[in-house]
C-alpha cells in the first residue's frame, strides 16, 4: 500500500541524506521529536507568513480542539523493525504525534500485511464497514466516487495545505492531483510519488572497463555499440575468459535494467502517451522510431553484444551479472546506485562505475521518457466531522520527512523516517504518507563545491560530512560518496535532465484507465512485450513490428486512443 | 420395517452432521458469490446492487484474442502433469515395496517428500540457474557432445520444463497415498502366490496393482478436476515475453488482465467456468467407472 | 522368505537401489542448495557463488527471520492452530469417512452425502463471500478462523473411505452379530486396522496446517496474530522481486529480503516434517505387521 513509487521517493531521501551515524537513542530521539514538534509549529506560521498569514483555524498545523478520534487501518511490512517499545500499532512516535500536535486520537480497524492490503480494504467495502481514513487504490478511488461513499476534500485542501505542498502540487506534483480530481473535485490526497522526472534512467557503464580498453564514454548509439563489443570480445575483466556481457537489458520496456533508455536514444518512447505534434496523443510504443530501435537491436543480438537469454533474464539475474563482475553497461535510474552497484562494489573494491546521459541515434540529444504513477489515494469517508484531518496529516508528515521548503526547514526524517542509520523504517507507521520531490542532492552538492555547509539542515549536513570524509574505499560509504561526484554520478546526469525545461518526456495522460483500456490494454501489452522481444531475439522478423501496430490499432488501440484524446481535450 | 431402517441408519446421519454442518456455513453459503459472475460486480455495490450483465462476462474471456493458444496450453500442461503425476508416484511407491531395508526406505520416502516444501518463489531461482545455457543441465548436456538447450526461453521445451519440475515438486506427495494403499493389501495373497510360484513380477502385475486400484482410479479422477489448472505459481514464477506462446495459461492471463475496475466477475466468471468442466470430467469419469467396472469411485 | 535370492533378484535390487538413490538424490540436492543459500552471504549469493556449500558462512537470515518477538509469537499460534486443527479435521474425517465407506444397501443415502461433499472441492464462491460469512460469524482476529472454515477436509474424506472399504468386510459382520454399533465399530476396528492411512492423513492434515498462510493474512486483523508461516511470508515472500512491474520497488526491497533470507524460510517450513514424519512412519509398516498378525 506504500505505493511503489512512494518507497522509491523515500529511498531517495535516504540515499541523499542518510549516514552511518551512531544511534542516538531512542529517549533523546523521542525527546528531540517533542521539542521539534513545538519548534514547529512556529516555524509554520513563520514560513507561512510569506504569503498570506493563515488566521487561526486556518493553519496548516492547527490543533484539533477539541481532540478528535480517527479510525484508519494501516498495511504493515514484515521486513520493518522498530525500536524497542514501538510496534506497529501501540503508542509509537507518529501515533504520538498526531494526538499532541494535531488533536488527532488514532484508532485501527484492522492492520494488514501489504502485500493482502487491496484485498483486505476490497473485502472491507464489500461488507460495507469502511474506517473513516484510508489509502485506496486508483481503481477503489473510481468505485468509491461513483458511489459517493468519501468527502470532497476540495475545501479543505484549499485552505489547510502548507504553502510548501501548494507549491509542489503546482509543478512537480500537478500530475498527481490531477489524478485524484474528479470533475475539477479533489476527491483524495494522492500519495503523491515525487516529480515523475525522477525516475528517469541514464546509461551505467564500468569507467574502470572503459580505461583499461581505452575507450570513451559513448554518447552515440554507435559508440554504445563499439563499447559493448569491446566489452564482449575484448576480456574486460582480464581473467582470459570470453565470459563478459554486452549491452544489458531486460524485456521490459520502461524502468531501471529496461530496453527503455535503449529506445529513447531512437527517440522513441515506449509506453506512454505523447503529443505527435499536431496536439493529438499517440501512443509511444507504436512509432517508427521504435521499429528502427528494435531493428538496432536484434541486430546487436544477433552480434552477440546482447546476452543470449535476454528474455528470460529478470531483474535479480541482471543485477547477479552486474555483481558477479561480467556485465558493465546497462540503463538504470538512480536507485541502481544503491542496490546495484554498491554490492558490486563490496565484491570486487577495483569496480568503478560512471553514469552518463543516454546515447542518440543522431545529433539530436535523447530525451529520457517516464510515465507518471501514484501509489495510494487518502480519501475520508462521506459524513466524517474533520476532513481537513487528511491534510493536516500530510503536511505533518511531509514537514517531518521532508521539511517545510526545499531546504528542508525543520525536517526531522532522522526521527521519523529512517532512524538509527536507516536500521528502522518509522515512516511505515504514518497512515498518511506523502512522496514529494526533494533538493537534497543539489544542496550537497553545491555545498560540497564551494565548501560552505551552512545552509544544510541537519541531516544534510551529516551527509556532507561523511562524503567528505571518504574517498571511496569504503564499501560502506561508496555509494553515498559516489553519488556525489557530480562527474560520475547518476543524480547529477538527473539533475542536468531536469534543468532542461523540456529535457524529459513525461507521460502526457494520467487519466487513469480509459473504459477499453481497462479491457484490451493488457492484451495489448502483452502482444507489444512478446513481439519486441521475439524481434530481439531474432525469433521474428523485424516486419512482424508493422502487424504488432495493426493488430495493436485493430485490438482496441484505436479506441483507447480516441478516449486519451477525448479525456485530453477537456483535461490539457 | 421403514422404522427400524432409519433406527439402523441413525448412527450415521449423527456422525455426518457436523460435517455438514460445516460444509453449509463455509462452503455452501458463501457459494452465493458465485452470482457475481453473471454481474458487473462492484465491492461498493455489493452482490445485489451491481449490475446484471448476463454472459458477458463469459463473453468476455472467450473473446479474447489469446484465449483459444491460452486454453490449448493449459489443458496440455495440466493433461500431462495428470498423467505423469499418476505414473510417476505409482512407480516410486512399486519400487520402494520391493526394498527390505527399513531405514533405506524411510530415507528415501523422506527424501522425495521435501521438494514439496519449496516455494515457486524460490524453486524458480533454483531452475533459472540451473537451468541456464551456462547452468549445470547444460553442461552436462553439451558434455555428452549435444547442443545446449533453452529450457526456459524455447517453446519447444518449455512446456515440458513446466511439466517435468512440477512432476518433481509433487510425487513425493503422491507416493506416499500409494505407500499407505500398498500397507492395505492382504499379506496372504502374496503368501499364497509365492506358493504357487509366482514371481515378483507377477505378484506386482497380479496382487499389487489390482490392490492399488481403487486409490489409483481415485487419484485420477480428482486431479481430473485440475484439467484447467495448470499451475499458476509455477507459470507464474517461471515464464518470460519468449515462451508466453507456449507457456500462458489461463489462470496466469486473467491475473495480467487484473482488470482496472470489475476484475471480480471476470475472475468469478473464470472460476465458474473451471468448475463446471471439472463438474462435467469428474462426474462423467465416476459414472464410467460404475456403469463399467460396477465400481463407485467415492 | 521362502526363496533364496535369486541373481535375477540381485540385480533387481542393485537397480532398484541405484534407481531410488538417484531419484532421492535429485530431490535432496536441491534442497541442499537452499540450505547453502541460507546460510550464505548475500553478496556471494547474489553473485551467483553458491552451490552445495556455504560461502562467507553466516546465520544472519536466520537472525533475521527469528529476530523479533513476533517469530515465537506466531510460532505459539501455529502449534494452537496446528493441534486443534489436526484434531478436528482427524475427527470429522473419521466421522464423515465412515458412513460414507458403507454400501448402499446399508445406508441409502451415503451417495446424496457423497456428492454433497464432492461438489465442495469443486465449486467456489470467491474470496469476498467467504471473507463476509468468516466475518458475520464473528470469527475474525480468532484462531478459530483458521480452523474452523477448513474443519471438513473432504480430499482427505474420499481418500479415507477408499480406504476403509478396503478393510475385510467380515470384521464388520461378526462384530455386529456380537451387538456392536456403528461408533465401536468405527472407533475399535475400522481406526486400529487403518493407521498407515490415518498417519497419511495426519501428515497431510499436520502440513497443511503448518504451511498454509493466505488465511492468516487476510483473516487476522493484527500481524501481532500472524501464525507463523502468514509472518514468514510477510517477512520473505512479500515482494516477488522478479515480478515487480517497476523495478524500482523491488531494489527497495531488495536491500531488506534476499534470495537468502527466503531460503532460510524454507527450512523452517521444512520443520515439522522432519519431527513429525520419521513418527508417523512406524505406522506405515506396523499396519502390514498387523494385519499379517491378524491371519
Amino acid at each position: 500500500m506504500l505505493g511503489k513509487k512512494g518507497w522509491t521517493m523515500l529511498l531517495i531521501v535516504v540515499l541523499a541524506s542518510s549516514v552511518l551515524s551512531a544511534c542516538s537513542g531512542n529517549k533523546a530521539n523521542e525527546a528531540k521529536g517533542a521539542v521539534e514538534t513545538e519548534k514547529s509549529e512556529g516555524a509554520a506560521s513563520a514560513t507561512s507568513s510569506a504569503e498570506a498569514k493563515p488566521e487561526g483555524d486556518n493553519n496548516p498545523f492547527g490543533k484539533i480542539d477539541p481532540p478528535i478520534t480517527i479510525k484508519s487501518v494501516l498495511g504493515t511490512a514484515g521486513w520493518a523493525t522498530f525500536p524497542d517499545g514501538e510496534t506497529w500499532d501501540n503508542d509509537n512516535r507518529w501515533t504520538k504525534l498526531y494526538r499532541e500536535t494535531l488533536g488527532i486520537q488514532l484508532k485501527w480497524n484492522w492492520l494488514v500485511d501489504s502485500t493482502q492490503y487491496d484485498n483486505k480494504m476490497n473485502v472491507s467495502i464489500a461488507s460495507g464497514d469502511i474506517p473513516d481514513l484510508m489509502v485506496v487504490s486508483k481503481k477503489q478511488l473510481n468505485q468509491l466516487v461513483e458511489a459517493d461513499m468519501v468527502e470532497d476534500l476540495t475545501e479543505v485542501f484549499d485552505r489547510y495545505a502548507m504553502p510548501y505542498l501548494k507549491m509542489q502540487v503546482g509543478e512537480a506534483l500537478a500530475p498527481a492531483q490531477k489524478m485524484a480530481t474528479y470533475d475539477g473535485k479533489l476527491m483524495a490526497v494522492p500519495q503523491y510519488g515525487g516529480d515523475p522526472r525522477d525516475s528517469l534512467v541514464s546509461l551505467y557503464i564500468r569507467s574502470d572497463w572503459l580505461k583499461k580498453l581505452s575507450l570513451k564514454e559513448p554518447t552515440t548509439i554507435d559508440e554504445l555499440v563499439n563499447v559493448a563489443d569491446a566489452f564482449v570480445k575484448q576480456d574486460p575483466d582480464g581473467n582470459g575468459k570470453p565470459d563478459t556481457l554486452g549491452l544489458g537489458i531486460l524485456s521490459a520496456t520502461m524502468g531501471g535494467g529496461s530496453m527503455g533508455g535503449f529506445l529513447n536514444g531512437f527517440h522513441a518512447s515506449p509506453d506512454i502517451w505523447v503529443d505527435d505534434g499536431a496536439g493529438q496523443l499517440m501512443y509511444g510504443s507504436t512509432t517508427p522510431e521504435m521499429k528502427t530501435a528494435l531493428g538496432k537491436l536484434q541486430e546487436m543480438y544477433k552480434g552477440g553484444l546482447i546476452d543470449r537469454e535476454f528474455g528470460t533474464k529478470d531483474y535479480n539475474r541482471l543485477k547477479e551479472d552486474v555483481v558477479s563482475g561480467k556485465l558493465g553497461i546497462f540503463y538504470g535510474t538512480i536507485s541502481e546506485s544503491a542496490l546495484i552497484a554498491v554490492d558490486l562494489i563490496k565484491n570486487d573494491p577495483k569496480a568503478s562505475w560512471i553514469a552518463v546521459p543516454l546515447p542518440s541515434v543522431d545529433g539530436t540529444p535523447a530525451k529520457p521518457s517516464v510515465g507518471v504513477s501514484v501509489g495510494g489515494f487518502l480519501v475520508v469517508k462521506k459524513g466524517f466531522s474533520n476532513p481537513e484531518a487528511v491534510v493536516k496529516m500530510m503536511n505533518l508528515f511531509i514537514q517531518k520527512v521532508y521539511g517545510e521548503d526545499e531546504f528542508g526547514t525543520n525536517g526531522d526524517n532522522k526521527t521519523y523516517a529512517w532512524v538509527d542509520n536507516a536500521k528502522y523504517a518509522m515512516h511505515v507507521l504514518s497512515p498518511v504518507q506523502g512522496y514529494i520531490k526533494d533538493y537534497n542532492y543539489r544542496l550537497v552538492r553545491d555545498a560540497l563545491a564551494s565548501g560552505d555547509p551552512s545552509k544544510l539542515n541537519e541531516s544534510l549536513k551529516e551527509t556532507y560530512d561523511l562524503v567528505l570524509g571518504t574517498d571511496g574505499s569504503d564499501p560502506e560509504k561508496w555509494q553515498q560518496w559516489w553519488i556525489h561526484q557530480p562527474a560520475v554520478s547518476p543524480f547529477e546526469v538527473r539533475d542536468q535532465y531536469q534543468l532542461q525545461p523540456d529535457g524529459v518526456v513525461i507521460d502526457k495522460y494520467f487519466g487513469g484507465s480509459t473504459k477499453t483500456a481497462d479491457e484490451k490494454m493488457s492484451t495489448l501489452a502483452t502482444m507489444q512485450n512478446e513481439t519486441f522481444v521475439k524481434i530481439i531475439m531474432n525469433a521474428a522478423p523485424i516486419s512482424d513490428f508493422d502487424n504488432y501496430v495493426a493488430n495493436w490499432k485493430k485490438l482496441g488501440g484505436d479506441k483507447i486512443t480516441q478516449e486519451v484524446n477525448e479525456w485530453y481535450a477537456s483535461n490539457r | 420395517m421403514f422404522n427400524k431402517k432409519w433406527r439402523q441408519e441413525s448412527a450415521n446421519h449423527i456422525m455426518l452432521l457436523p460435517g455438514v454442518l460445516f460444509l453449509f456455513l463455509f462452503c455452501y453459503v458463501p457459494m452465493f458469490g458465485i452470482i457475481i459472475s453473471f454481474q458487473k460486480y462492484y465491492p461498493t455495490k455489493g452482490f445485489f446492487k451491481s449490475e446484471w450483465v448476463g454472459l458477458e462476462n463469459f463473453r468476455y474471456i472467450f473473446e479474447l484474442p489469446d484465449f483459444n493458444r491460452v486454453l490449448w496450453n493449459t489443458v496440455f500442461i495440466a493433461s500431462a502433469k495428470i498423467i505423469l503425476l499418476l505414473i510417476v508416484p505409482i512407480i516410486t511407491a512399486l519400487l520402494l515395496n520391493e526394498v527390505r531395508n527399513v531405514l533405506f526406505k524411510r530415507s528415501v520416502q523422506t527424501l522425495i517428500y521435501l521438494p514439496y516444501f519449496l516455494s515457486w518463489v524460490i524453486l524458480a531461482g533454483i531452475l533459472m540457474d540451473v537451468l541456464s545455457l551456462k547452468g549445470i543441465v547444460n553442461q552436462m548436456i553439451e558434455g555428452l557432445g549435444m547442443q545446449s538447450i533453452f529450457f526456459l526461453g524455447n517453446n519447444n521445451w518449455f512446456p515440458w520444463t513446466l511439466i517435468v519440475s512440477d512432476t518433481w515438486k509433487q510425487f513425493g506427495f503422491d507416493t506416499i497415498i500409494y505407500l499407505a494403499a500398498l500397507t492395505g493389501i492382504n499379506p496372504t495373497l502374496y503368501e499364497a502366490a509365492v506358493i504357487d510360484g509366482a514371481s515378483r513380477w507377477k505378484q506386482t502385475l497380479h496382487i499389487t496393482l489390482p490392490g492399488m486400484a481403487p486409490i489409483i482410479v481415485l487419484m485420477l479422477t480428482l486431479s481430473l478436476g485440475n484439467v484447467l489448472n495448470a499451475g499458476f505459481d509455477q507459470v507464474f514464477n517461471l515464464y518470460s515475453p519468449p515462451v508466453f506462446e507456449s507457456g500462458d495459461i489461463i489462470d496466469t492471463m486473467i491475473y495480467r488482465i487484473g482488470l482496472q475496475d470489475y476484475q471480480f466477475s471476470v475472475s468469478a466468471a473464470l472460476g465458474l467456468f473451471k468448475s463446471i468442466i471439472s463438474f462435467v470430467l469428474v462426474s462423467v469419469s465416476y459414472a464410467m467407472a460404475y456403469r463399467f467396472a460396477n465400481y463407485r469411485i467415492f | 522368505m521362502i526363496k533364496t535370492t535369486s541373481w535375477s533378484r540381485r540385480s533387481f535390487n542393485l537397480v532398484n537401489y541405484t534407481l531410488l538413490i538417484l531419484l532421492s538424490a535429485l530431490c535432496f540436492l536441491p534442497i541442499v542448495h537452499v540450505l547453502a543459500l541460507s546460510l550464505s552471504s548475500k553478496i556471494q549469493v547474489t553473485a551467483g557463488n553458491v552451490l552445495f556449500w556455504p560461502r562467507d558462512f553466516t546465520w544472519a537470515s536466520y537472525e533475521y527471520v527469528a529476530s523479533q518477538g513476533q517469530f515465537f509469537r506466531s510460532m505459539g499460534i501455529t502449534l494452537e492452530r496446528v493441534a486443534l486443527g489436526t484434531v478436528i479435521n482427524l475427527g470429522l474425517t473419521l466421522l464423515c469417512a465412515y458412513p460414507l465407506s458403507k454400501e448402499r444397501r446399508d445406508f441409502r443415502f451415503r451417495s446424496a452425502y457423497v456428492w454433497y461433499f464432492v461438489i465442495t472441492i469443486l465449486f467456489g464462491g470467491g474470496l469476498i463471500p467467504w471473507y463476509l460469512t468468516i466475518k458475520n460469524l464473528e470469527l475474525l482476529n480468532s484462531i478459530w478462523a483458521l480452523v474452523l472454515p477448513g474443519a471438513v477436509p473432504v480430499f482427505n474424506i474420499i481418500l479415507l473411505l477408499n480406504f476403509f472399504r478396503r478393510l475385510p468386510k467380515e470384521m464388520n459382520e461378526s462384530a455386529r452379530i456380537d451387538g456392536a454399533g456403528d461408533w465401536r465399530i468405527l472407533f475399535s476396528i475400522y481406526v486400529p486396522l487403518s493407521m498407515p492411512s490415518l498417519a497419511t492423513i495426519t501428515l497431510f492434515t499436520v502440513v497443511g496446517h503448518w504451511n498454509s498462510w493466505f488465511d492468516g493474512l487476510l483473516l487476522m486483523n493484527n500481524p501481532d496474530r500472524y501464525p507463523l508461516s502468514s509472518y514468514l511470508q510477510t517477512v520473505i515472500t512479500m515482494p516477488d522481486l522478479s515480478k515487480f512491474t517497476d523495478p524500482e520497488t523491488a531494489r527497495v526491497f531488495n536491500r531488506i529480503s534476499d534470495r537468502t533470507t527466503r531460503a532460510a524460510q524454507v527450512f523452517v517450513g521444512m520443520l515439522p516434517i522432519l519431527l513429525v514424519y520419521p513418527f508417523l512412519q512406524r505406522y506405515f509398516i506396523h499396519g502390514i505387521v498387523l494385519g499379517s498378525v491378524k491371519e
